[in-house]
């Protein structure tokens, strides 16, 4: 989204403030009573309404010229959704009082602003189906607000419990700005098209927990082979089917059970080369006894794309398997082809 | 109250306060002229259905006598409908209708049409005549290179021009490719002048920058560079072949503001003239010795039916091309040399530059050719076409236009995002469905699984040379042994030197992807390939291998893919005989056999059938009993049968037997798989006025096309590995409409204007939006496009309406009326089926409704089960949707054979001998029989085929209304017997065409004399849609109204039955709304309008207003109302409509 977005500020975030106004620290929790009781420390109750506080010195930067857009991420807490949520056992994730988001603000001329929300919805539900697994799993939802001008998208993941909002996307219109020429008595008016007025804001907003749930739970798979044959030859084994540009660990090397000590020199040999182009390796070589199945069930399970498959018959002719986690078929390579084969498979596109 | 309303408030809000008044008045009784009169005010006609009230009777008839029967002739009708229990139904009582019509021109309503029509068109013919009359001017030798307009004199001499000021035009454009849809270059004729226009884009070297265009980029007609005042006041008439395409091109079509230009189109008049039908059209291409599938059917045809036939008809028609046109009618012409086009389809800028003579003169020359056909056409089609409305409904026809905005492009976009977002979603779900079938590998699985077992899985394995050269090998790809290693170092290096070294042994082209069975490779891109991706990432729907990865099954069984018979379904089960075994037993050589996983066949087929059995078990449980006995059963079996039922066994052998001998369907053929059957998937029933094909002969291209999206809906068609599967399917639905439309919708020329370009009527607006878009689109119309001189164009005549589960079917909403306008349109209740009922009646006894067909048109009710539908519906105990189907259907001229086809498809359980009866059932009851004169007796439509049958037979066959000819090349003495059910159905089409001339012609009579501020828009066959002044949309909500009397009143007049039903002079509904659609309550939801209209586009739901409702808001006048201040200060009330006071209604 940044990169998109021309004028684009990053504004870096802490948790915890000392302050002395108390107005502007309605919305912050209060911690701590600090020895001076004319210092409080207050946490951080939403990473959003601190954004807005970089709204007035940006527009200086920027001559008043819109559009512009914040950017900002970090934890804040929130005390209340532990209440709210409390009753209904839904949205587990809710109970936990920290919480990591991700937030952008993009300063716009009201006029663009239905054609915004538009086009920030069909771009981000691309962007989000593109590392599901199930992509169709994001939906979509309209929550209008109190005004029925004000909308609010939600790209939701449906979780076995309900919808888990994953990303919003919220026209927040400009009442946050009045509010803050009111309590500044500063103006706060941008020049577009020669105009000058009070931009409204549109604001996407992005929950780092809720994200890995879902994205947890998209990639498990309980594989059933489908098969005509009678039901006690029924075969089930667990998958962890992450995407291979999330996966943290993307390749794992397998050697025979009882290897040789040429095997190992091998596998040791790819390690190192592998370590050297920056991918993870996930290293197993202190497990002797395990056989190729029980490894690539592991990884399998670990969520690991791609597995190197090593024998003897490496040893005598450089051959080499790269099994792919999704198909459980090994492409055979020459050894010293696979390295770059394997970096095709999972550069970005 | 009425005349107090403001006049700015949005629709919405008039149709609250519309309804608050009606109640005041009608608890006030304070009505205007409409009241309730007791039914015996009533006039009826002699079979008691209500009739036109007095007044608009009078009006309308006049005096005409109405040809009365006699008490013989109300005998025979009183025993017909009798006969169809349709004889002294209650009579349905409409409430009365009194308002005054304007007054006609001439003493009846023919002459009123007569007369109105040749108002509208005497000076265009005028016009036309002394340009036919004049001697036109040489081509100017060379042609003037400069952008714009350049006039010719007779000597060749040229003079820069704003545009040509003449009266009349043959105009001809042509448009680089390349370029898109930017107009390069043109020429025209006048009678006096030559003249060339060039794009400056040809003259100058210029780069187009913007991709949107605007009006600057058009070619101008009226008006000079920059300014959209156009000034001539006399009619404009711009002659051209195939017009409607050069129109989109012209600058001022794109204007708002009506204008005077009027088109001629040489295409349409020779497609009426001489047309030929498609078939037509193939067997005039096909040549002695097609073999083509259509021909050849056609000609077996003919031959058993031992009747002399005629080709004549090749003979007085031909195609529709320019060329073939001018060759035709042009005898000594020589033929246009078409290869100049081709610099225009794959040339650049440049290439028409460096033969810009050339070209221009292949242009000119389309000119000079079409002036000619033009001559030779013009005079035949008088002749032919003798009615001025056939004319002025033509022209009217060829001045659509749709209005658009930033919506338009929103809409493209949206559908667009929504299609890439689906198409990869199911892509994503394809590659992992062939990712998941790779380990069917292991342990070779796929040979049990009757899907997969002949697919190719063969594998090769990777290998190296024998032998290579191991100094070929760079030393840079080997580990360096340094004299620090310590022993290990320098053994492990060493190891590794060896096993890299071999890298000389790697084959020039070594295996791809070594390992992977063949069907999984074909579906992986190659490296080299542009834009490869890791994975199967090839793999689509349209793949013969997607439906075998689905494990797709028709009615439980699973699909096979057979290369002489296409797609179809194995069913298991055949035995082999005895005689069979001792052959195979005698016989000494080794048999090749094909392997068959028929044990896991059975398996599955028994397991999906006993869950089938769950789905719908009551039904179900007797039929698979059926030919057993159950009551002779010991207790202990008939529990194993009920738990059978009950789906928790497999279902027993002999229970499973008798449902595979059961087993009905397309088949069966023996195609050497042992132990099982062959049977084809149905192919889908399309009905084809012109060749009754014989579906079930099709051979099936893809299971998950578009024609199965019903047997997936219904469940026939399934995926036997569950949901995953299932949303494939869905999602490939979704996704059918956009990817079939998706690039003539994106090639639409939007033309954007500007704040100056747009009528003060939108800009003075308050929700006129100066940053954003208002323009419009010219369908390229051909006006008359079919021998029956329907309009034909490809994106808008044809759009479908808004479906829940299709992208981008909201087209036709998508169309808005700019600020200040709205639609005002209507469909005509049941046109055709209403017009070839009135043919029935008059052929019958002259009496509205004395067929049963008439009757059930007029009077019919849902609710008694006496419309058409219902009674067909009950006939062949069908739904009323699917009898809608069939009576269409017949009609249209469809066969008994159709009928079977499409009860079978309705309900695929049907035997074909059921079918059979039924559809013999219905055609006996609807169309009877033919009696010894070849004449239709006994049915309800008998009279009805024989008028239309008598008409099409005629020595020259005429429309009855408008008196229109048919296309020469369906005249009885050019085709003899042949193609009888494209003349049959030419009757009634051909004047649903005459109904719709009629009503343009009208409606424009209308708006000119009550000064209507509104243009035509579209005509969507039995559909017109106006785009009116919103001050003018109850007015033009009545003129429609009185139109559809006028013009039902004509034909009722043309067909010597001087009186009109009540229940269809008027249009069940007007629509005002602000965009088109089906319904003016229609949200017109999609994927990829997921907020719907009023909601995701702020496009309120629109006014659907009855007679009686015009009437109340407009009082039965047509007249401007005259506003409050008017009244006071007396001035002229010309400007009222600007006026910020002006009243509504």
């Amino acid at each position: 989204v940044v990169v998109q977005n021309e004028n684009a500020f990053p504004v870096e975030n802490s948790c915890i403030f000392e302050s002395q106004n108390l107005e502007t620290n309605n919305n912050r929790l209060k911690i701590i009573d600090s020895q001076t009781p004319e210092k409080q420390l207050y946490l951080c109750r939403s990473v959003s309404d601190d954004l807005l506080e970089h709204y007035l010195p940006t527009l200086r930067i920027l001559d008043c010229h819109l559009p512009f857009s914040l950017v900002s991420t970090g934890k804040y807490y929130d005390s209340h959704s532990t209440i709210k949520h409390n009753q209904s056992n839904d949205h587990l994730l809710q109970l936990s009082i920290e919480k990591t988001s991700l937030v952008l603000q993009h300063f716009i001329s009201s006029s663009n602003m239905f054609q915004s929300v538009d086009k920030w919805m069909v771009e981000r539900v691309r962007w989000w189906k593109k590392y599901f697994r199930l992509p169709g799993n994001v939906v979509t939802n309209d929550t209008k607000s109190d005004s029925d001008e004000l909308l609010t998208r939600d790209i939701c993941y449906k979780c076995p419990w309900g919808n888990e909002v994953i990303e919003s996307i919220r026209n927040l219109g400009d009442q946050p700005l009045i509010d803050l020429e009111l309590r500044t008595g500063q103006n706060c008016k941008g020049k577009w098209k020669k105009k000058s007025a009070l931009p409204h804001i549109l604001q996407l907003e992005t929950s780092l927990e809720n994200s890995m749930t879902a994205f947890l739970l998209d990639s498990y798979d309980e594989r059933e082979i489908f098969s005509t044959a009678k039901s006690d030859e029924k075969q089930e084994k667990c998958l962890l089917l992450l995407h291979s540009h999330l996966a943290p660990y993307k390749v794992a090397v397998a050697t025979p059970i009882n290897r040789t000590r040429q095997v190992s020199l091998i596998a040791d040999h790819f390690m190192t080369e592998l370590r050297k182009t920056g991918v993870m390796v996930f290293n197993t070589l202190h497990i002797e006894n395990s056989t190729q199945g029980a490894q690539f069930q592991q990884y399998d399970e670990l969520g690991i794309p791609y597995t190197i498959v090593l024998n003897e018959q490496t040893v005598e002719k450089g051959i080499v398997g790269l099994r792919d986690r999704n198909t459980s078929t090994k492409e055979q390579l020459h050894m010293t082809n696979v390295i770059e084969k394997l970096l095709s498979y999972i550069k970005p596109l | 109250r009425i005349l107090k309303s403001p006049a700015r408030c949005s629709s919405l809000s008039v149709r609250r306060w519309y309804h608050q008044t009606k109640n005041v008045f009608s608890s006030t009784e304070q009505s205007y002229e409409v009241e309730e009169k007791t039914s015996k005010d009533l006039r009826r006609n002699e079979i008691n259905i209500q009739m036109l009230p007095n007044n608009l009777h009078q009006t309308i008839f006049k005096d005409s006598p109405n040809s009365l029967s006699g008490s013989n002739d109300m005998k025979e009708i009183e025993e017909h409908l009798t006969q169809h229990d349709l004889w002294d139904r209650p009579p349905e009582i409409l409430k009365d209708i009194d308002f005054s019509l304007p007054q006609l021109s001439g003493n009846n309503i023919e002459e009123h049409f007569r007369n109105i029509a040749s108002e509208q068109t005497e000076d265009i013919k005028q016009i036309v005549q002394t340009f036919l009359n004049s001697e036109i001017p040489e081509k100017p030798k060379t042609w003037n290179f400069a952008k714009g307009w350049t006039k010719y004199d007779k000597n060749g001499e040229a003079t820069l021009v704003d545009y040509p000021d003449e009266e009349i035009l043959i105009f001809d454009i042509e448009c680089l490719v390349k370029e898109g849809s930017y107009p390069t270059m043109a020429s025209a004729l006048s009678p006096t002048h030559w003249y060339s226009w060039c794009s400056e884009y040809l003259i100058e070297k210029k780069f187009r920058w913007s991709t949107e265009l605007t009006l600057t980029d058009l070619i101008p007609l009226e008006t000079k560079k920059g300014s959209v005042s156009i000034n001539n006041k006399s009619k404009k008439i711009i002659i051209g072949h195939n017009v409607g395409f050069d129109r989109s091109f012209i600058k001022e079509q794109y204007l708002i503001q009506n204008k005077k230009t009027c088109f001629l189109d040489t295409m349409s008049l020779h497609i009426a003239i001489c047309g030929l039908t498609s078939f037509q059209r193939i067997l005039f291409n096909a040549g002695k010795d097609s073999h083509r599938k259509e021909v050849l059917e056609f000609e077996k045809k003919l031959r058993q039916r031992y009747v002399e036939h005629s080709t004549d008809w090749m003979s007085v028609g031909t195609m529709n091309s320019l060329n073939a046109v001018y060759q035709f009618h042009c005898k000594d012409s020589k033929p246009l040399e078409k290869e100049k086009r081709n610099t225009f389809v794959v040339g650049t800028m440049s290439d028409v530059r460096d033969d810009f003579q050339d070209l221009l003169n292949y242009c000119a020359h389309d000119v000079s050719a079409t002036h000619s056909v033009f001559s030779k056409l013009w005079p035949e089609f008088l002749e032919r076409f003798p009615h001025p409305v056939t004319l002025a409904g033509m022209i009217e026809m060829g001045t659509a236009y749709l209005p658009i905005n930033a919506n338009w492009e929103r809409y493209i976009t949206l559908s667009n995002a929504m299609y890439d977002e689906i198409q990869t979603e199911l892509k994503k779900m394809l590659m992992e469905l062939a990712n998941e079938t790779c380990e069917m590998l292991e342990g070779e699985r796929y040979k049990n699984d009757p899907w997969l077992w002949d697919l190719d899985w063969s594998v090769s394995d990777y290998k190296l040379n024998k032998s290579g050269n191991e100094n070929d090998v760079p030393k840079e790809d080997l580990l360096e042994i340094l004299e620090t290693d310590d022993k290990e170092e320098v053994e492990r290096k060493t190891l590794i030197n060896k096993v890299i070294s071999s890298k000389c042994r790697i084959p020039k082209r070594p295996v791809y992807m070594a390992g992977y069975p063949v069907w999984y490779k074909d579906l992986c891109p190659k490296p080299k390939d542009e834009d490869w991706q890791p994975g199967p990432s090839l793999i689509s729907t349209q793949m013969r291998v997607v439906p075998k990865l689905l494990r797709l099954t028709w009615d439980g069984y699973p699909l096979h893919f057979h290369v002489d018979h296409g797609w179809g379904y194995l069913v298991p089960g055949h035995e082999e005989s005895e005689l069979e075994k001792e052959l195979k037993k005698m016989s000494t050589e080794p048999i090749d056999e094909v392997y068959f996983p028929l044990k896991n066949l059975k398996e599955f087929v028994r397991k999906s059938k006993s869950l089938d059995k769950r789905r719908n078990s009551k039904a179900n449980v007797k039929e698979i009993l059926n030919d057993v006995d159950v009551d002779s059963m010991e207790p202990e079996e008939k529990s194993v049968h009920w738990r059978a039922m009950k789906g928790e066994q497999p279902i027993p052998d002999f229970v499973f037997s008798n449902l595979l001998k059961q087993h009905k369907g397309n088949g069966p053929f023996d195609i050497g798989i042992p132990g099982c059957l062959f049977y084809r998937i149905p192919h889908k029933v399309r009905y084809n006025v012109l060749v009754n094909k014989n579906g079930a002969q099709n051979k099936v291209g893809n299971p998950l096309a578009k024609d199965y999206m019903n047997r997936i809906e219904d469940g026939t068609l399934r995926a036997a590995t569950g949901d995953q599967a299932q949303r494939i399917l869905y999602l490939g639905k979704i996704c059918s409409y956009w990817k079939n439309n998706q690039e003539r919708i994106e090639k639409q020329m939007s033309v954007w204007l500007k704040k100056s370009e747009l009528p003060k009527t939108v800009t003075k607006e308050e929700d006129y939006d100066p940053d954003s878009q208002y323009g419009g689109i010219i369908p390229r119309i051909v006006t008359a496009g079919t021998v029956t001189r329907r309009a034909v164009e490809r994106t808008w005549l044809t759009a479908s309406n808004a479906y829940e589960d299709r992208i981008g079917s909201e087209l036709k909403a998508m169309i808005q009326a700019p600020p200040g306008y709205c639609f005002v349109g209507a469909d005509v209740d049941s046109q055709e089926l209403w017009i070839a009922s009135i043919l029935g009646d008059a052929y019958f006894k002259k009496v509205h409704g004395c067929t049963a067909f008439g009757w059930m048109t007029l009077q019919g009710k849902k609710q008694d089960k006496t419309d058409l539908h219902s009674k067909t519906a009950e006939t062949a105990s069908i739904s009323r949707d699917h009898a809608k189907v069939l009576n269409y259907g017949r009609i249209y001229g469809a066969g008994q054979k159709f009928a079977e086809k499409l009860l079978m498809q309705f309900n695929p359980k049907l035997t074909p001998e059921e079918a059979r009866k039924k559809a013999m059932k219905m055609f006996i009851s609807t169309k009877g029989k033919r009696n010894q004169y070849r004449k239709w007796f006994g049915g309800s439509e008998s009279d009805m085929f024989n008028a239309l049958e008598m008409i099409a037979r005629l020595h020259e066959p005429k429309t009855p209304v408008l008196g229109c000819r048919i296309s020469k090349t369906l005249e009885p003495h050019n085709v003899l017997e042949d193609f009888m059910t494209s003349r049959v159905n030419w009757v009634v089409q051909s004047s649903a065409v005459d109904y719709l001339h009629l009503m343009l012609v009208c409606m424009r009579w209308l708006f000119d004399k009550y000064n209507i501020n509104g243009r035509f828009s579209i005509s969507l066959h039995d559909e017109v849609r106006y785009m009116v002044c919103n001050e003018d949309k109850y007015r033009a909500a009545l003129a429609l109204q009185i139109t559809n009397l006028l013009t039902r009143s004509m034909f009722a007049y043309k067909l010597d039955m001087n009186d009109l039903p009540q229940s269809v002079a008027f249009f069940s509904a007007v629509d005002i709304d602000q965009c088109l659609r089906k319904e003016v309550t229609m949200d017109c939801v999609t994927p990829s309008n997921i907020h719907g209209l009023s909601k995701g586009y702020n496009i309120p739901p629109g006014m659907a207003l009855d007679i009686y409702e015009i009437l109340e808001i407009t009082q039965g006048s047509l007249l401007k109302p005259v506003s409050a201040k008017d009244k006071n200060n007396d001035s002229d009330s010309e400007n009222n409509c600007d006026s910020e006071e002006a009243v509504q209604g």
